[in-house]
């Protein structure tokens, strides 16, 4: 049985704490521990052993050190069964080992005291009859003798008192010493250091060894004064002859080679304020600086331990990070902003995770085990201390179900590598996975059957099913399909061949969504505001202009597209969603068909900026009123402007003008009445029968016979303020009528009207928006659209639908224009037509010229 | 005092330690402390020559153990064994006492007795009884 004595010259350094960790530590380790509690006049350590419940404030409780030595010096000779003065604690689970506490007594009970106060009275240590002394070893040999344990840790007493002297002195083997990093703590250490150098010792009995042990502090203070105290204090450790008397006076300070044992430090730790005993954890939770300062100390305090306690640390240094992986919410991650981290309550730690599936035996330790909500086990993280890890995956795979495991393995460089294990759904084998350092977080395990698969093809299907967290990490996928892969150095296209056609297929993909959720969420997530600015945020090395570059890229090549191609109601969301106030819309879809296209260019946000300046200027001109006030209406106008300009498509429930005249001309063919009073007419009638879909759906088929199904007014209409209305009802039954895909129709709809508004608001290169392209007022009745201007916007859509290249756009403009009237099919007559002239004409059509000399376009019917 | 009145006195005095002692009292210690005292008193006027001069000193040194007192049970040893005419018997009747002392003590302390001696825990207690805790007075 090895004595380790804890003694400190002052109190409050973390004495006990440090005892109970210790004995913790070494009981895990499979060692038997007795620590005995001789702190007499301060008794603590059953509270850091977790044993005041048994023992602390309870009268009933009338064993510990005190009530045995009173018994002892009251002469009996048949002593007390050490039993009743002994508690056995719990250790962790793990290999043979026990710790028992003798502690000083009930304290903080009165009867404590007054058994104290007894053994003051009958058992003086310092009698020469060497009673009291006797006592002391007696009760040690008896804990050898009966108990058996590898290990007695006593807490000594702090300062200089008799029992701290004999339980240093002579009943201990090594002597910790700890101290403060104050002179004061530190002379009074050496002091005492010196004296247990020089004090008798019982014969066979080696000299004691001193550990100084630094508390609170990472280091020690660097005056030279300390420093000195501190060599001195390393000499004593290391055997060297005490100086007596020369305590108080430290020696002169030794060259730093001189000592070579280093000084140990516990620095503070705010996670341990709370005292909590960790020893011999292998939880990550339990791993804190303090607790691997004690690792650290214990290698050195148990050497014949040095070996496991290393191989401890290591394992919660290695399962400590990737705990803190696991639950980390920033990162360079893929999800970033999108699959939130494991919550510290979804991870067990230190699970011996019994076979679970049947027919099968044994268990394994799980370092840690990542739960879903319902406490299902997803993902188990195994540090492999023994054996392989083809026996851990067989484990893993075959008598258990999890769909994750993540094994922390060490080579023979001592370099702990990672490997990920994953199977599908179906409960296949497990199988190693590409990935092994971006480790699954918990929305992984909805998003994907197999976490381990995260090609394209996966995360599409996913996106399929409606996962929404698939996006951005297609977004991600996309940029890294550009040329310049994604990154201003590093991170190029890994293939150069294959990239573009991933681009395409992740574009294809992203576009095919039906969900409106998901296709809110992948507009969202393709605008370059939202993504650019997490973009930039994380790279260390921000290079602006390649950022701008990407951002325009993206722009143009890939919202700009899903703007057009996802359901119309998602990107007339992504126009009015406003994640800060005064944030404009992003023009990415719009500029593809102005800019591109159309040769014009369109900035709403600009241009209400130029008329409210130029409105207060004139206001200032008139009413001579201050600047404050001109910005100030300014902020108004512009306020006016922008939510205007955020309700200018919309989905529109009501009855489209066409039928609306229709309906009242067939009810009154005199009619001389305005909309208002038409529609007040037969509004509700109309109303109905759009509700009536049969009804619908025949006059829209009697419309398609007559290849009259007109875009402006019947399907939509845009209006010269700027209004874009859909009329969802029409459109839908007119798909059905036709046999397209209702969601494409209304995309195509939404480009025919917006080329239209485009080719009227948006500016030229003069800064001149197309007055002479004003579309006819819906309510005047039989007031028909210019056929030039219906087939310039024709042609247009044409080019935006073949430039994105979807084949379902296609067909539903292709079906649409085949039933509309003659202008609105000349478009394939102006396929042939180079874009810079269709460009010309436009413009004339600008500026109200309608002769134009479009083939067959200018003669009305 | 007449060598009666303290024959009567340690009489009386032994009978109270004992029955001091039978009842668990703590102040038993003291009355074996008044015990040694009165038979030190006998010795003084008894030789060592005489019965009763002897019967006193082993009375003073064993009721001074008695007392706990083991600091002044050696002194009276130490005395009573240098005195002039101190036969061979009352020499080896003090040590027996001592000695008795001693094995009652490793009796009561079997464990401890397993690693040393009663003689050898002495010098370390006389030690530090000297030099103060962990012998910083020395």
């Amino acid at each position: 049985m090895e004595t380790i004595a804890f003694y400190s010259y002052k109190g409050g350094v973390g004495r006990s704490l440090l005892l109970a960790n210790a004995a913790r530590f070494l009981a895990t380790l499979g060692k038997g521990v007795v620590a005995l509690d001789f702190d007499l006049e301060a008794p603590g350590l059953h509270y850091k052993l977790g044993a005041e419940q048994l023992i602390g404030g309870k009268p009933a409780s009338t064993g510990g050190a005190v009530p045995y030595l009173v018994a002892t010096a009251e002469g009996s000779v048949s002593p007390p069964p050490l039993e009743k003065h002994m508690v056995s604690l719990a250790v962790p689970p793990g290999e043979d080992g026990w710790l028992t506490l003798m502690p000083a007594g009930p304290a903080p009970h009165a009867k404590y005291w007054s058994a104290l106060k007894e053994l003051g009275e009958k058992l003086h240590l310092s009698d020469l009859s060497g009673k009291g002394f006797m006592a002391l070893l007696d009760l040690k040999a008896r804990i050898a003798d009966e108990l058996k344990p590898d290990y007695l840790l006593i807490d000594a007493r702090t300062g200089i008192t008799e029992l701290g002297g004999l339980a240093t002195t002579i009943l201990a083997d090594t002597v910790v010493c700890m101290f403060a990093a104050n002179q004061e703590s530190l002379d009074g250490t050496v002091t005492v250091a010196e004296a247990l150098r020089t004090a008798p010792r019982l014969k066979r009995k080696k000299s004691i060894r001193v550990v100084p042990v630094l508390s609170r502090a990472s280091q020690p203070p660097s005056d030279e004064r300390f420093a000195n105290g501190v060599n001195r204090l390393l000499e004593l450790a290391q055997g060297r002859k005490a100086n007596r008397k020369v305590a108080s006076k430290p020696t002169q300070p030794q060259r730093k080679s001189e000592v070579k044992q280093a000084l140990f430090a516990l620095p503070h730790d705010d996670t341990m304020a709370t005292e909590r005993v960790v020893g011999g954890e292998q939880k990550a939770s339990a791993f804190s600086p303090l607790y691997k300062a004690y690792l650290e100390l214990f290698q050195s305090l148990f050497p014949t331990r040095a070996e496991p306690a290393r191989r401890v640390l290591e394992r919660l240094e290695e399962v400590n990070d990737i705990k803190k992986e696991l639950t980390k919410t920033d990162g360079h991650r893929e999800y970033e902003n999108s699959l939130s981290p494991w919550s510290d309550s979804a991870i067990q730690e230190g699970v011996v995770y019994e076979a679970e599936s049947s027919g099968k035996k044994g268990s394994r330790y799980a370092d840690l085990v990542c739960r879903d909500d319902s406490g299902s086990p997803l993902m188990v993280v195994e540090f492999v201390a023994k054996g392989s890890d083809e026996e851990a995956v067989e484990f893993w795979g075959k008598s258990t179900k999890v769909k994750c495991v993540l094994l922390l393995l060490k080579d023979s460089t001592n370099y702990v590598g990672r490997a990920i294990y994953t199977r599908s759904a179906k409960g296949s084998e497990l199988h190693k996975a590409d990935r092994s350092w971006d480790l699954p977080r918990p929305g992984e395990f909805e998003l994907l059957s197999d976490v381990g698969d995260q090609s394209v093809d996966s995360m599409l299907e996913a996106l399929r099913r409606g996962q929404v967290e698939a996006v951005p990490w297609l977004i991600n996928r996309w940029l890294d399909s550009l040329p310049s892969g994604g990154g201003p150095k590093g991170r190029r296209h890994r293939s150069r061949r294959s990239g573009p056609e991933r681009a395409r297929r992740i574009l294809d993909g992203l576009a095919a969504t039906e969900d409106l959720k998901c296709a809110e969420e992948i507009l969202r997530r393709a605008s370059p505001r939202v993504f650019g600015d997490s973009r930039r945020r994380r790279r260390m090395r921000d290079d602006f202009d390649f950022l701008q570059d990407m951002d325009e890229q993206m722009a143009a090549e890939l919202y700009a597209p899903l703007f057009w191609r996802l359901p119309v109601e998602a990107a007339i969301q992504s126009m009015e969603a406003r994640h800060y106030p005064g944030e404009t819309p992003p023009l990415a879809g719009y500029g593809l068909l102005a800019q591109r296209l159309m040769g014009l260019q369109y900035d709403p946000f600009q241009n209400s900026i130029d008329e409210a300046r130029a409105f207060a200027a004139s206001v200032r001109r008139t009413k001579g009123s201050s600047e404050d006030d001109d910005d100030e209406f300014m902020d108004h106008m512009l306020y006016r402007s922008q939510r205007d300009w955020a309700r200018k498509v919309v989905i529109s429930s009501e009855p489209p003008p066409i039928l609306v005249w229709e309906e009242v001309v067939r009810e009154d063919p005199f009619f001389r009445g305005t909309w208002r009073e038409a529609n007040e007419k037969v509004g509700s009638k109309v109303q109905e029968s759009l509700e009536d879909s049969r009804h619908l759906r025949s006059w829209l088929r009697a419309k398609k016979e007559r290849s009259d199904l007109v875009t402006h007014g019947l399907l939509g209409s845009y209006d010269p303020s700027g209004r874009v209305d859909l009329y969802v009802a029409v459109i839908d039954a007119t798909a059905e009528v036709l046999g397209v895909s209702p969601r494409h129709l209304k995309s195509v709809v939404f480009m025919q009207l917006s080329a239209w508004a485009l080719a009227h608001q948006a500016r030229d290169l003069d800064f001149q928006p197309g007055y002479g392209f004003a579309p006819s007022q819906p309510w005047i009745p039989f007031n028909r659209e210019s056929p030039t201007h219906v087939t310039l916007t024709q042609a247009f859509t044409d080019r935006l639908i073949r430039r994105l290249r979807d084949p379902n756009l296609l067909a539903a403009f292709e079906k649409l224009s085949e039933h509309q009237p003659k202008a609105y099919r000349q478009w394939s007559a102006m396929r042939t037509v180079p874009l810079e002239e269709l460009r010309v004409l436009l413009l004339r059509a600008r500026a109200s010229a309608t002769a134009l000399g479009l083939p067959d376009a200018i003669e009305p019917e | 005092m007449s060598n009666e009145g303290l024959n009567a006195l340690v009489t009386s005095a032994i009978w109270r330690a004992q029955q001091l002692e039978s009842l668990g009292i703590g102040s038993a210690s003291q009355a074996w402390s008044e015990v040694s005292s009165v038979e030190e008193e006998l010795a003084k006027s008894h030789p060592t020559s005489q019965g009763q001069g002897r019967i006193a000193r082993r009375g003073a040194v064993r009721a001074a153990l008695k007392a706990g007192d083991y600091a002044r049970a050696q002194q009276l040893y130490d005395s009573y064994t240098s005195e002039k005419g101190a036969t061979k018997a009352l020499k080896d009747a003090l040590k027996e006492i001592l000695t008795q002392d001693a094995k009652e003590m490793e009796n009561r302390f079997r464990f401890a007795s397993k690693q040393l001696r009663v003689g050898e825990a002495r010098e370390i207690a006389r030690y530090f009884h000297n030099a103060g805790a962990f012998g910083l007075a020395a």
